[in-house]
């Protein structure tokens, strides 16, 4: 055990507390005029807590302790000098000498023998690499491989789509896995014989919903049976709500947009929803059972087609890089007129149908109470980005390979 | 959608293009070219669009949009002397039927209408239930006919087969009644078409009869069409004599019980040029909506104040509004023709509040060196529990493709512990986390929620429980979430090596080593640690 510099310097000129409580002696003294007094914030902090003075007015005081400790020597004082002559102390006092950073290890007598390979503390703090070999190292020896923690590359994808859409001024929706026919189908005006209603279509889950809005299937049944007062012939049919009530695993996203425009009826809006849809099929190269879906609406006063496909295309362009789009004719139950969406990939040297879209029908605003029309559309956020990353299995987008995973580039 | 196979000289031969040409004018009116084969092309035409599951429908649609056969397409219905007698029949109550005179049938358009009689039952017939119809050589049949029901004994030869076989065996022998009997099921008699010598004509919905199957040498052919909807029986007969007579031939009309049923008599509708306009934003006028309108082969006459007359073709079911036909004005006009315009409609976008706590999760993540994976929601109630060494079940999908796919996760972790053993030759550490949703009981709609969760797993030959009790206390603290630990016995965790998480008084989860006997049926090899708590 030694003395520190700064243990050396205190045994040489006393602890910076004893300093103070000399300079009191001699003078009154304002604490504003400690600032140009060496080691005064220690000298204040210590003499403070060991109950030597106290501070009135800005003005500093002795204390009866104080006064007291004019004569005689602290414990710190003593060990420091037993230290400075080789012996070894303990307990608390030696506690709090390290504490202060007074009394340290003994430091050992570091001798460099031959060249250096790994530097060492040791070697640092003794000066031992002065003068010392460093061995030479091949700096293209090859290394073992570490791998950050990142991102999955596809959740990546969703997420700057997400910012896109952000960016246009749409705020995202969200809506259970879980839900009613109703939902589903019958508040987008799908008859409910319709071929896409078919068992076959959806994932179908035990159970019954409440149908809690019961305004809202009294108008939807209208709508489905006559047209109510849209104009529309309706299905001409007779609308089952025990039917509605069946519950399934969302088949698309669109789900969201009926729940949104149920709850924001006042323009303008712009919705968003990128989330996970089911739908049995067979799983290979080009096809999930479960995808994520892009649902975009947007509602004003006025609102039409072409800015149905002018928003649409500024989305595609951002998020793919292609320049390229073009609108080919469909057919939805919830919209009309309908079109979907295909985007030129010039690395595929095709066109991909990536969107469908339309503008929501009359039947569907009205049973919802929506008086201003709706633009909408529905992506395949999956495959587009499958063949925006270059891929050509569907599946690696969530994939199992924690290989391929840490290996994936993040830009 | 339904898909038709065409014979490509053929369609280009109707329309009178090359087919080049035509290929880009097919997807412009709904009928793309999906598939390619040799001279065979095959469409798909979109689901509202019945009238075009032919190759002679698909001709009119295409003639009209280029403009070289505008406005309604005029099919002369003559008074024929056929009558058809309704008797009652409980199963399918309504028939229809017309008669097509002088056709020529080569191969290619029986082809046609025979894959038409087939897309049409499938779609617009709702495999049958709703319309089933039938093509039938006239010269092979005496009329009157009658539309009637007979009991189950009844014989008859039907269609492929070469002897009688009375209609429960058809029923339950022939192909046909295998897939369609469901149909006639709980009914003691059968729905049966005969004509006047006694002869069958069809056994609707099932099958039609040998004895007057349509051949290259027939000339004259009766169609008849029954279902539980006579709109819809009435849509199908006008689709399928309308396709057939584009190829020629003189329709005529048949008395339906004692009525005489006219064909094609279109329906009219007025529509407001400014509701048009409005809707498309192309600036259109009268004038061109009704030019437009004809190329889409309605009927169109400009009437005052902005409106027009529009007559709808009968072989289309799907106007039932003025947007339809908005629609119709927009593919006439040409997607390719329109300008697509962005407007500027101020909104302030913004983020969910569970994403921006995702977000924030997966930053902590990765930063504490974890890769982040993705797994389906769906999985196997195997892997949920058995697996885990639990009891339980989660939502159980009533029609799986699969048993690997049979339920909805209730919790991230086995699927996380799955994705290990394919893994086992990556480097160790590997420590990896997956932020999703999973399916709980609960919520007051459907009895199911959503709960978004955070599962992080570690492996490596010294995992322990202070290592993930470190993972789980650095990304609590960072995440601003004070939680209080709980000893829990968990039997997918070694016992008192796992504890319950609670956040404000709520347990949110668990964190712990997972139990040796779990690992087994994962096929590990490696000591693995776990947390798994509500986002």
């Amino acid at each position: 055990m030694e003395l520190t510099e700064e243990g050396k310097r205190y045994l040489e000129k006393g602890l910076p507390e004893r300093r103070l409580l000399q300079l009191m002696l001699k003078s009154q003294i304002k604490i504003a005029e400690l600032r140009n007094v060496e080691d005064s914030a220690i000298a204040l902090n210590w003499a403070k807590k060991l109950g030597w003075i106290k501070v009135s007015s800005g003005l500093l005081e002795l204390t009866k302790e104080g006064r007291e400790a004019v004569g005689n020597r602290t414990e710190i004082e003593e060990a420091l000098g037993l230290v400075s002559i080789g012996k070894d102390i303990s307990g608390r006092v030696l506690e709090q000498l390290e504490s202060r950073g007074l009394v340290g290890e003994k430091r050992k007598n570091v001798v460099v023998q031959g060249e250096i390979a790994q530097l060492t503390p040791e070697m640092i703090i003794s000066g031992a690499w002065k003068g010392a070999k460093f061995r030479k190292y091949d700096v293209k020896t090859p290394v073992p491989t570490v791998f950050a923690g990142k991102m999955q590359p596809y959740i990546e994808a969703i997420e700057e789509a997400k910012d896109i859409l952000v960016g246009m001024g749409f705020q995202e929706a969200a809506g259970p896995f879980v839900e009613e026919e109703f939902w589903n189908f019958d508040v987008l005006f799908q008859a409910q014989n319709h071929p896409a209603r078919e068992i076959h279509d959806s994932f179908m889950v035990p159970g019954k919903g409440k149908l809690l809005d019961k305004e809202l299937v009294e108008r939807v049944k209208k709508v489905h049976e006559n047209g109510w007062i849209t104009g529309s012939k309706g299905w001409q049919y007779s609308w089952s709500a025990e039917r509605a009530t069946k519950l399934m695993l969302r088949s698309h996203t669109t789900a969201v947009s009926g729940r949104f425009l149920s709850q924001n009826k006042q323009p303008p809006q712009k919705m968003f929803c990128i989330d996970r849809v089911f739908r049995p099929d067979v799983l290979d190269r080009t096809h999930l059972i479960e995808f994520d879906q892009c649902d975009g609406i947007v509602m004003n006063d006025k609102l039409n087609f072409r800015e149905l496909l002018g928003i649409l295309k500024e989305f595609a362009v951002v998020f793919t890089g292609s320049e390229k789009v073009k609108f080919i004719p469909s057919y939805y139950p919830f919209t009309e007129p309908s079109a979907d969406m295909a985007i030129w990939f010039p690395k595929l040297n095709r066109w991909v149908e990536a969107a469908g879209a339309g503008m929501f029908r009359p039947e569907m605003l009205a049973a919802l109470g929506v008086k201003n029309p709706v633009i909408a559309w529905g992506i395949g956020l999956t495959r587009l980005v499958m063949l925006k990353m270059g891929l050509d299995d569907i599946r690696l987008l969530f994939a199992e390979d924690i290989g391929w995973l840490r290996n994936q580039r993040v830009v | 959608m339904p898909v038709i196979e065409v014979d490509k000289r053929d369609l280009a031969g109707l329309c009178k293009m090359s087919e080049g040409e035509l290929e880009a004018v097919l997807q412009m009116v709904k009928a793309p070219v999906d598939e390619k084969e040799g001279n065979k092309w095959k469409l798909e035409i979109t689901g509202d669009r019945p009238d075009l599951l032919s190759t002679e429908g698909v001709a009119r649609a295409v003639l009209g949009f280029i403009g070289k056969e505008t406005g309604l397409a005029g099919y002369k219905v003559e008074k024929g002397k056929f009558e058809l007698n309704v008797g009652k029949v409980s199963a399918r109550p309504y028939i229809l039927g017309s008669v097509i005179g002088g056709v020529k049938l080569t191969d290619t358009l029986i082809k046609s209408i025979v894959q038409l009689q087939e897309k049409l039952h499938d779609g617009v017939g709702r495999k049958r239930m709703k319309v089933a119809l039938g093509i039938n050589d006239l010269d092979k049949i005496k009329f009157p006919v009658s539309y009637t029901e007979k009991p189950s004994d009844f014989k008859f030869v039907p269609l492929g087969e070469k002897k009688e076989m009375c209609l429960k065996d058809v029923l339950e022998q022939t192909s046909q009644g295998k897939a369609y009997g469901r149909l006639l099921e709980g009914f003691e008699k059968y729905p049966v078409l005969i004509d006047s010598a006694g002869k069958v004509i069809s056994m609707p919905p099932i099958v039609m009869s040998e004895g007057v199957r349509i051949g290259t040498e027939t000339k004259n052919i009766f169609v008849d069409v029954t279902g539980t909807d006579l709109k819809a029986v009435g849509l199908v007969l006008n689709i399928v004599v309308s396709s057939i007579a584009e190829r020629g031939g003189k329709i005529k009309s048949v008395t339906v019980g004692g009525k005489q049923y006219t064909n094609f008599s279109p329906e009219k509708t007025k529509v407001s040029v400014g509701n048009i306009d409005r809707t498309l934003g192309l600036g259109l006028k009268e004038k061109e909506v009704v030019s437009i309108l004809e190329r889409m082969r309605y009927g169109a006459k400009a009437l005052k104040e902005g409106n027009i007359e529009v007559s709808i073709p009968a072989y289309r079911g799907d106007i039932l509004h003025w947007i339809d036909i908005a629609e119709d004005v927009a593919i006439g006009y040409g997607f390719n023709n329109i300008q697509p315009f962005v407007p500027r409609i101020a909104t302030i976008g913004k983020i969910l509040e569970k994403t921006r706590i995702s977000r924030k999760a997966r930053e902590v993540m990765t930063g504490l060196g974890f890769q982040e994976i993705l797994t389906f929601v769906l999985t196997s109630n195997k892997n949920q529990f058995t697996r885990m060494e639990l009891d339980g079940t989660c939502i159980k999908i009533e029609n799986p493709i699969s048993s690997e796919f049979e339920t909805a996760r209730a919790w991230l972790l086995p699927s996380m512990l799955k994705i290990l053993e394919p893994n086992k030759h990556r480097e160790y550490p590997q420590r990896i986390f997956e932020i999703g949703d999973c399916i709980l009981k609960g919520g007051e709609e459907t009895g199911y929620k959503n709960i978004r969760k955070i599962a992080a797993v570690v492996t490596h030959d010294y995992a322990n429980l202070t290592e993930i009790k470190s993972f789980l206390e650095a990304f609590c603290n960072l995440m601003g979430r004070k939680i209080d630990i709980k000893p829990v016995q968990h039997k997918s965790f070694i016992d008192s090596r796992a504890a319950e998480v609670f956040s404000e008084g709520k347990s949110i989860g668990i964190f712990g080593e997972i139990h040796p006997a779990v690992l087994q049926n994962f096929g590990l090899e490696k000591p693995v640690i776990a947390f798994e708590i509500e986002l």
